[in-house]
């Protein structure tokens, strides 16, 4: 039973340590005036490849992808608005502008 | 046809009787709100000369608590020999940072950038010397870890407070450096919605190493005679405040880079276990990428009335500017019809 319960320890230990570790995109979408807007922004490798699900911002514009690895990705939001970015190490906001 | 009568007295009579009585009280009337206006005017005029001795005091004895911290800090830091003392302490090492933690928060506009970079390469020695244990080692390197921290976070309060200025534009910029040596830049575009495309900048990297990246910035210069004008290059570090390290875009406008992240993932060998656990992870996908260096820039463009007269030679041109537009203003004639 304490084995068990070590090895369940060790385990969710290890879960949350992983967690802890990626990499995270952030930011605020906002319309032509500024003003920030709800809609779905989708997060894409450099292949092309949609990376997790898509997110709804909330009502204040904000988005974020969390234990995403440090590379090249594509942001879409919308249908056809698209942004290139690196996401560093840690947090990396991106505030993105509709045109 | 009946006599009028005389006896009875109209209107203008009535008033013909008590003029002088109503010019009185009009003049007593007036006379005293005329009193009670001064009255209200020179109790105004007080307070605010009250309130202007009250600031006036505070601001001087600020400036004085500030003058004797500077010459404190300065003489700990110089005349006592701190840094020529026992070099290897780590306690005389925390001392200086702490000196200098000092130093930027209160005096975030003056340019201490060259205490900064001394302590910097100084720990960067240190952590290259043959003489350490791996504990001192890992000391050193924390602390090298909290000195650019201290700098960076000093610059980028700097870059907020410019960019949440009207006119204020900011990009981000991320250079990255293989194995090989070969750099790589990619440049997001700005946030802003109405980004000024004639005063575009462009990161030119040169290289990156030991927390430093050097750069050369290149642009077009909107209102300058010399189209072809090129920026020299130079280094960027965690202590370069946009306040003070900024260039000139345009008459109108300046430039600052902010560096504001920086990572070498060579150190995961190194001190994998001073490095931020939060961190780790990512240190490993970059350096499974193939990158050994990593670092972020922030460009802020910004309107140069925002700078402080540290500039002289603009100083003039903008005196020069205001003079003629006063002049144009004082001549100018309207149109001629058609």
């Amino acid at each position: 039973m304490k084995k068990l319960l070590m090895a369940l320890v060790i385990l969710a230990g290890v879960t949350g340590y992983s967690v802890l570790q990626a990499a995270e995109l952030f930011g605020i979408v906002t319309d032509k005036n500024t003003k920030p807007v709800v809609i779905q922004v989708t997060l894409k490798d450099a292949k092309g490849v949609q990376v997790g699900e898509p997110v709804t911002t909330t009502k204040d514009g904000a988005y974020s992808f969390k234990d995403i690895k440090p590379m090249s990705y594509v942001v879409t939001v919308g249908s056809n608005n698209q942004w290139p970015i690196f996401v560093g190490p840690g947090s990396t906001r991106k505030d993105l502008a509709l045109k | 046809m009946s006599e009028p009568d005389k006896g009875k007295k109209d209107l203008w009579d009535i008033l013909n009787a008590l003029g002088p009585a109503i010019i009185a009280a009009v003049v007593a009337v007036l006379g005293i709100t005329y009193n009670s206006q001064q009255a209200s005017i020179a109790k105004s005029s007080e307070m605010r000369q009250v309130y202007t001795n009250i600031m006036a005091q505070r601001e001087t004895s600020d400036n004085s608590i500030r003058a004797s911290m500077f010459q404190m800090l300065l003489n700990a830091m110089f005349a006592k020999g701190l840094g020529t003392q026992n070099r290897n302490a780590i306690t005389e090492v925390k001392q200086r940072i702490m000196f200098l933690d000092l130093l930027s928060r209160n005096f975030d506009t003056i340019d201490i950038k060259p205490l900064f970079e001394e302590l910097d390469q100084d720990l960067i020695k240190k952590l290259s010397g043959p003489s350490l244990s791996a504990q001192q080692r890992g000391d050193f390197f924390d602390m090298l870890s909290e000195l650019r921290k201290i700098g960076r976070n000093l610059s980028i309060k700097q870059l907020n407070a410019l960019a949440s200025l009207p006119g204020s534009e900011v990009s981000r910029c991320v250079i990255l450096k293989n194995a090989a040596g070969d750099l790589q830049v990619m440049q997001d575009e700005s946030a802003s919605s109405g980004s000024d495309t004639s005063l575009l900048v462009e990161i030119k990297p040169q290289d990156i190493s030991n927390g430093r990246v050097e750069i050369a910035l290149e642009y077009n210069k909107r209102k300058a005679s010399d189209s072809s004008f090129k920026a020299p290059s130079f280094l960027i570090s965690f202590y370069d405040l946009p306040y003070i390290d900024n260039s000139v875009l345009d008459k109108d406008m300046r430039v600052g880079v902010v560096l504001s992240k920086y990572v070498e993932t060579g150190d995961l060998s190194r001190f994998r276990n001073r490095i931020d656990r939060k961190l780790l992870q990512d240190y490993e996908d970059l350096k499974g990428d193939g990158i050994s260096q990593y670092a972020e820039l922030r460009i802020i463009k910004f309107p140069a009335k925002y700078i402080g007269n540290r500039d002289r030679p603009y100083l003039q041109d903008i005196i020069q500017t205001l003079l003629e537009e006063h002049k144009e203003g004082a001549t100018v004639k309207p149109p001629a019809a058609n």
